[in-house]
Parts: structure tokens; sequence; C-alpha cells
């Protein structure tokens, strides 16, 4: 009787106390069970990545603010776009909850983000860095953002932007 | 019998540890391109990307100093390859497009004074000097082509 009780103790702690994760996969959909009681889904872009450790946008701001041209860190990080290109989708704007935007870009042009997602919540993988704009640069996405003439030709000066290169985006769905 | 209460109180214990807050999420990723409408290419950008490709293989070459690739053809379709909606072909594009084809093909001159590594950063510049004036987006990429 003894014997069977250890038994089953045994049995009841590899059960109970094991780390419970489980993950389908196929070539377009990835369940992952978390820590959490809400059921998030995102739409992925170029590289397929998670939303694990991602950093607010409040606290990426901080980094940023901390950064100086030239200086680049790899990361992750969650916040609203503002704003995508309406030409391609080749780039968007996110709000850093500051004031302030970052230019996003996708590594080596490899994807494109849907045209239409302004509002929308994203989580993106890569390396973020603080840069400057040249003239011709910014008037060429003013275009794209689809600016009058007279609103493009008031682009005189380089400006100092926070940019982030992205080789993954998830778009959260609501 | 007290010895068999003691278990099944461990075991209580035991179980409890599994329920202590551990509810699950369930994070659904699928593939973005297949549920929203992204922007796939035009015929220009897919010969752009006809040539990157060609020009990437090319520099492995140029770097070690033999060729023994051709001119593509293919390139000609810069000439007439439509471009994506938001684009039209100009004065400036026709001129670095016409420079491009005739650096591209001097990369394969065995006659040539000028040093095949030079020659082929030629046309890579004409590349990057033609996308400062229109689109942009994939200079850094093209960077990557240049021999240092």
């Amino acid at each position: 009787m003894k014997r069977i009780f250890l038994l089953l103790m045994l049995a009841t702690f590899i059960f109970s106390c094991k780390n419970e994760s489980k993950q389908t996969e196929d070539s377009t959909d990835i369940t992952q069970d978390m820590s959490d009681d809400e059921a998030i889904s995102y739409s992925s872009f170029g590289k397929e990545i998670n939303d694990d450790d991602a950093l607010s946008a409040k606290r990426m701001a901080t980094h940023f603010e901390s950064m100086t041209i030239g200086d680049s860190i790899d990361t992750k990080m969650i916040a609203k776009v503002d704003e995508v290109c309406q030409a391609k989708g080749c780039w968007m704007k996110v709000d850093l909850e500051n004031g302030e935007q970052v230019m996003v870009k996708f590594k080596d042009y490899g994807f494109f983000m849907p045209k239409d997602i302004a509002g929308r919540e994203v989580v993106l993988n890569g390396k973020a860095f603080v840069n400057e704009v040249p003239v011709e640069e910014q008037r060429h996405y003013a275009e794209d953002a689809g600016q009058s003439a007279e609103e493009i030709a008031k682009i005189t000066e380089p400006k100092k932007t926070f940019s982030f290169v992205a080789d993954g985006v998830l778009l959260k769905e609501d | 019998m007290l010895k068999y209460v003691g278990y099944s109180l461990f075991l209580v214990l035991t179980f409890s540890c599994n329920s202590s807050g551990n509810t699950e999420k369930k994070t659904t990723i699928v593939n973005g391109s297949q549920r929203y409408e992204v922007y796939q290419g035009s015929e220009m950008a897919n010969v752009m990307r006809g040539m990157h490709a060609f020009n990437l293989q090319l520099k492995k070459e140029v770097e070690n100093g033999k060729v023994t690739t051709e001119f593509p053809e293919e390139f000609l379709k810069i000439h007439t390859a439509e471009f994506s909606e938001s684009k039209s072909r100009n004065a400036t594009f026709d001129h670095y497009s016409g420079k491009f084809v005739e650096a591209q093909k001097l990369v394969f001159a065995e006659d040539s004074s000028v040093s095949l590594t030079e020659r082929y950063n030629n046309t890579i510049d004409l590349c990057i000097s033609c996308h400062q004036t229109e689109c942009t987006g994939p200079i850094p990429k093209i960077k990557k082509l240049l021999i240092k």
C-alpha cells in the first residue's frame, strides 16, 4: 500500500509541476501556450518572430533618448503605427509615446507591410539606431506620404531621427 | 492511517503547485502576406531583383579576379518594364538606366584598361545614384554589392 502511494506521489509530482508548453506548427500557423489568460493573434511579416520580452514604446523611448548618432542596439519593441508608405508599404512610422516617432524600414528591402494599418499595434524585431536623414530622403518620404509640393518644399534641413531596421514584424489583430 | 492522510495532503499540495495562476495565453501567428494585400513588386521591381541577384554572384567572380558570365540580355528590359503605380519613367531614370547598361557591359569587356573591380563598382554606384533620386529604400541592400 505504501509503495502504491509513493508511486502515486511520484507520478503526481511529474505531471503537476512540469512546465506545460505545447506548440503546434505548420508553414503558416504557430500556437504557443503562455502564462496569461488572454488570446492574442498576430499576422507575421518578414522573419517569423514572437512577442516575448518586447519593450514598450515608452521604455524604448528612454533607450533612444540616451543614444547618439552612430549608436545601435538589437532589440524588440511594441508600438502603435502612425503612418505607412502609401506607395508600397516599404516603411512605416511608429509612435514612441513621447511626441517622437521611429522611422521603420525593413531589412534588405525584403518585405513590405499592408498600407492601411495606421493605428494598429506592431511588434518589431531588429536594430534600433539614431541617424540623420538628408533633405532629399525626407522629401521622398513626404512624396510617398502624399504631401503637397508646397509642404515638400518646406523640407530644407537634415533631421535627427530615431530609426529601426526590422527583420520581422508582428501585426496585432483586434 | 495518519501516514496515508499525510501522503494525501502532500498530493493535494503537489496538485496546487500546478494550478497557481498559470492559466494559458494562446498566441496565434499567421502569415501576414496571406491575410493582407501587400505590395508584390512591379515588372520593373522584378527586373531589378534579378539584377541584384546577378550582381551578387558577379561580385564573387570579380573578387576572385575572373568573370565567367556574360552580360544578361534580360537587363535590357530596364528600358521597357512597367513601373509600380506610384512611379513612372522619366528623363532621369532614362539617363541612369542607359549609363547602367553601358557600365554593366564594360564589366565583361576583355580589353579594358580600367580594373575589373573599378568597372564593377562603377555599375553599382550608378544604381545607387539613380535610387537616390527616386526610390531610396533599396539603397542599403545595393550598397552591400560594392567591393570595398
